[in-house]
């Protein structure tokens, strides 16, 4: 109560600065950030960063091991792993938006319209979601993907239904929260239609919270397209996908073990990063962490 | 009276990082004699609470500190101890009772386990724990004491939880008793029942103790000495007597005038002559309404009719669980009823389809308690205000904006607050805002639900103030729902008490308040706290709720029935 009435004077900037600094006391956080950022920055400009094509066989001799002129060494057809690297971090982060956008839009929608709705519409959607949720996700992806065909597009749509229902879920769990708020019966007492209490109030109120599971759910859809690409479901030859690479690599694990390391690391350090970034996101948009006094 | 046994000097307690600043609670000193209680008595952020929390160390970790004082207890300083000690004496020689009995007791645990808890943390080896727990639980006249011990906390009622609560508090026989508004969360009645509870266990315990509250009429009834907090100072102290008869500071004066008393009231407000020949803007006609919960059937509405004619107040009173709010919702239909007529302009609205209801409510709008709640956090008020006319197509663009503007000024904020969000507003300005949000469609009716009883007495006062006034120049009527039987006298013309679903006494505001008919209103009015320390009530006599009579209602005398 005190901090309520204390920031009538303040505004919403110095709450804004105030969660600023928060994130950035938060070590494990700004690591994230700095990760993220980086790899974004990679990604951009992977042609001015990459010494050589990534897919050019022949760059140097077959299976060279890391040195001055290939940082990471090279592959089986003698293409510079470190390109190959820089350039798969364009495909983890297109897999990554792609996966959780399609994730996140049908789950928000699920949980919208079962949380709002209630009685049959929110019995038989939410069951729905519950038969998908009991398998795990890789199987779930593994039948989108024999459905759909072995491409990595395929993969990215396959990896999003497999996620969805988490996001669902949680939607809808959210949804039913601010519907039992007072402001939710005070927009139906003022006579609110569907589309406006679905649009301008829920909507706002849960998409925080959405913003939350989708940074964090960033790290899932990445390992679970890698894990599709080294089965070779996802991600097809030549090109430089990291769960790909992985799988290439293997055969020649005991001579070339640099050829799994190198992709290995990438992703385990793409997925430490959004999740310590989400873990971030999340503390500043909890109000109980700002608000407790 | 003998030597203090607690003296607090220079109390300064600070939050966050304006904690120098602007402490939250500065140079507090006071102190507490032996079989005395004192009171501590102030609004929302006076500092009160906090004030009383720092003796035992229970203060939010991190963000507060303990700037400067002393609080001397049997030779120690309560404030500098580390947390072993402060163990030994919290529980032990000081304990709390605090607001919430609904959540203060561990969902999980019977009542047994958490009163013999009490004694063993002090005490492992402990002999007849068992035993003494049952002593206390009858002390604090629990019926079945020992059957008591076997149930869990959701099995009882507030006020019986609330009396758990005092017995786990009492049972190692503490010196020093903090209360921090135990009465606040229940019924007048029970509200009742504890303090007499109270006042007698600290004579039998000889137990000294703080009182923290915001009610005047449980000062006047229950302490010894008053200390009056404003923004974390004192700026008052002296007995009750001594206080309610001459207060000294302009603040003191001011919190006591802005308490509602019974019977003081003696203009109701003003109404149209004429209004009761004209037709009533809501009619209610044989409501009922059935919750089934795990095999019983709650008659939560019970053929309750009323109407309201306009420009008029009617208020349903009851205690919590007679189905008052229950009636709010179904005239509004947020709630559907079972059977019953909702009557406006002649038509009843339960037949309405969706399209119909939405244009009835343009007729009727709500105000809710917790005005914390009722506005969407993440929406901008000017457009929370104007949501209402846009709905219903009152206004559109400068119009609206220039109608919204006309809203604020209407009830008392500026234009200057209109682009903030909700949060940036205190309790009394939000519910200000609702009253704006609702008044944009002009409607006919405001059900108010218990809309000023989160608010301090003297936001209270001035939300009554304008709810009146809109009245007097909008003609709006109002079912107005409370607990509180002074705030009903202020607002309404009619009233009628609720009783397990059913309305046992309905007339004009007089004729129920000062000749009642029915035995239960009559103790509700008998229950009120009297904030005046000369005038004692009688001897409360609670009797059992099912043994009131709830026959049909049956004429008194002229507009006023009870039931037989």
């Amino acid at each position: 109560m005190s901090l309520q009435t204390a920031s009538v004077t303040g505004g919403t900037s110095s709450e804004t600065m105030l969660k600023l600094k928060q994130f950035m006391s938060n070590r494990g956080a700004v690591l994230g950030l700095v990760i993220v950022m980086t790899l974004i920055v990679v990604a951009l400009f992977a042609p001015m960063i990459a010494p050589y094509d990534p897919q050019m066989m022949g760059a140097g001799r077959r299976l060279q091991p890391p040195s001055f002129a290939y940082p990471f060494g090279t592959d089986e057809f003698g293409r510079d792993l470190y390109s190959r690297v820089i350039y798969g971090s364009r495909l983890t982060l297109l897999i990554a938006a792609i996966a959780v956008g399609i994730a996140l839009a049908v789950g928000l929608t699920i949980g919208l319209i079962g949380g709002y709705a209630g009685g049959w519409t929110e019995r038989v959607v939410m069951r729905l979601v519950d038969v998908v949720f009991s398998f795990t996700e890789t199987l779930i992806a593994l039948a989108a993907v024999a459905i759909l065909g072995p491409s990595l597009k395929n993969a990215m749509i396959a990896v999003g239904i497999a996620t969805m229902p988490f996001y669902a879920r949680i939607c809808y769990s959210t949804v039913l929260v601010e519907k039992n708020k007072p402001y939710f019966e005070a927009t139906v007492a003022a006579g609110a239609g569907h589309a406006r209490i679905l649009f301008l109030h829920l909507l706002p109120n849960i998409l925080p919270t959405m913003v939350v599971v989708a940074t964090l759910g960033v790290s899932t859809a990445i390992l679970a397209a890698a894990g599709l690409s080294f089965l070779g479901l996802g991600a097809q030859p030549p090109s430089p996908e990291w769960g790909w690479m992985l799988s290439a690599g293997r055969d020649y694990f005991s001579r070339a073990p640099w050829m799994m390391i190198v992709p290995g690391v990438a992703i385990a350090i793409t997925v430490l990063g959004f999740n310590l970034l989400g873990d971030g996101v999340r503390e500043i948009l909890d109000p109980r962490q700002t608000n407790r006094r | 009276m003998s030597s203090p046994i607690l003296t607090v000097d220079n109390l300064t307690i600070g939050f966050g990082r304006s904690a120098e600043q602007a402490p939250a609670v500065r140079n507090l000193s006071y102190y507490l004699n032996a079989n005395e209680t004192l009171a501590i008595v102030g609004e929302s952020g006076s500092g009160k609470s906090v004030s009383s929390m720092a003796l035992l160390g229970l203060l939010p970790q991190g963000t507060s500190r303990i700037l400067n004082g002393t609080a001397m207890f049997d030779g120690r300083d309560l404030l500098h101890l580390g947390e072993e000690d402060q163990r030994t004496i919290r529980g032990k020689r000081i304990s709390m009772i605090f607001q919430e009995p609904m959540t203060s007791l561990n969902p999980v645990l019977t009542i047994g386990r958490q009163m013999t808890e009490v004694v063993q943390a002090h005490d492992p080896g402990a002999a007849n724990v068992e035993k003494l727990a049952v002593t206390m639980l009858d002390r604090v006249r629990l019926p079945d004491p020992s059957g008591m011990m076997k149930r869990y906390p959701h099995q009882l009622s507030g006020g019986q939880r609330q009396r758990v609560m005092i017995a786990m508090a009492l049972i190692n026989r503490p010196e020093i008793l903090i209360a921090d508004e135990p009465t606040t969360a229940l019924d007048v009645t029970v509200q009742a029942q504890i303090l007499e509870l109270m006042r007698e266990l600290k004579d039998q315990f000889g137990t000294s103790m703080l009182l923290i509250t915001h009610d005047m009429g449980v000062v006047a009834e229950t302490a010894d000495r008053v200390i009056v907090m404003k923004q974390g100072e004192r700026v008052e102290e002296g007995t009750v007597t001594g206080l309610f008869e001459n207060p000294t500071h302009s603040y003191t004066r001011k919190l006591l005038a802005a308490v509602p008393k019974i019977g003081t009231s003696d203009v109701p407000p003003k109404a149209d002559a004429t209004a009761g020949s004209r037709a009533p803007v809501v009619e209610a006609k044989d409501l009922n309404k059935t919750f089934r919960s795990k095999g019983h059937d709650v008659h939560a509405l019970n053929e309750v009719s009323f109407s309201i004619p306009p420009g008029e107040t009617l208020a349903l009173v009851g205690e919590s669980g007679s189905g008052k709010s229950t009636a709010a919702r179904a005239i509004l239909r947020l709630m559907e009823v079972d059977s019953g007529e909702i009557l406006m302009d002649g038509q009843d609205i339960r037949q309405f389809g969706t399209q119909l209801l939405r244009k009835s409510r343009k007729q009727m709008q709500m105000i809710f308690q917790d005005p914390y709640g009722a506005l969407d956090p993440r929406m901008r008020v000017d457009r929370l205000v104007a949501e209402p006319m846009r709905i219903h197509n009152i206004a559109s663009g400068r119009e609206l904006q220039d109608r919204t503007e006309a809203l604020f000024r209407q009830v008392g904020l500026t234009a200057d607050q209109m682009r903030r969000y909700p949060h940036e507003f205190s309790g009394g300005q939000r519910q200000r805002l609702c009253i704006a949000r609702a008044l944009g469609v002009e409607p006919k009716l405001i059900v108010a639900d218990e809309p000023t009883s989160a608010l301090d007495v003297s936001i209270q006062a001035q939300v009554i103030e304008l709810m009146l006034d809109l009245q007097q120049r909008l003609g709006l009527s109002y079912l107005f729902i409370s607990h509180d039987l002074a705030v009903v006298e202020q607002m309404s013309h009619s009233i009628a008490v609720m009783l397990h679903g059913r309305i046992v006494e309905v007339g004009p505001r007089d004729a129920v308040l000062k000749t009642p008919a029915h035995a239960y209103t009559r103790e509700l009015l008998n229950a009120i706290p009297i904030p005046d320390p000369q005038r004692t009530r009688g001897k409360l006599t609670v009797t059992d709720r099912s043994a009131f009579s709830k026959g049909p209602l049956l004429p008194v005398s002229e507009f006023h029935l009870a039931a037989s």
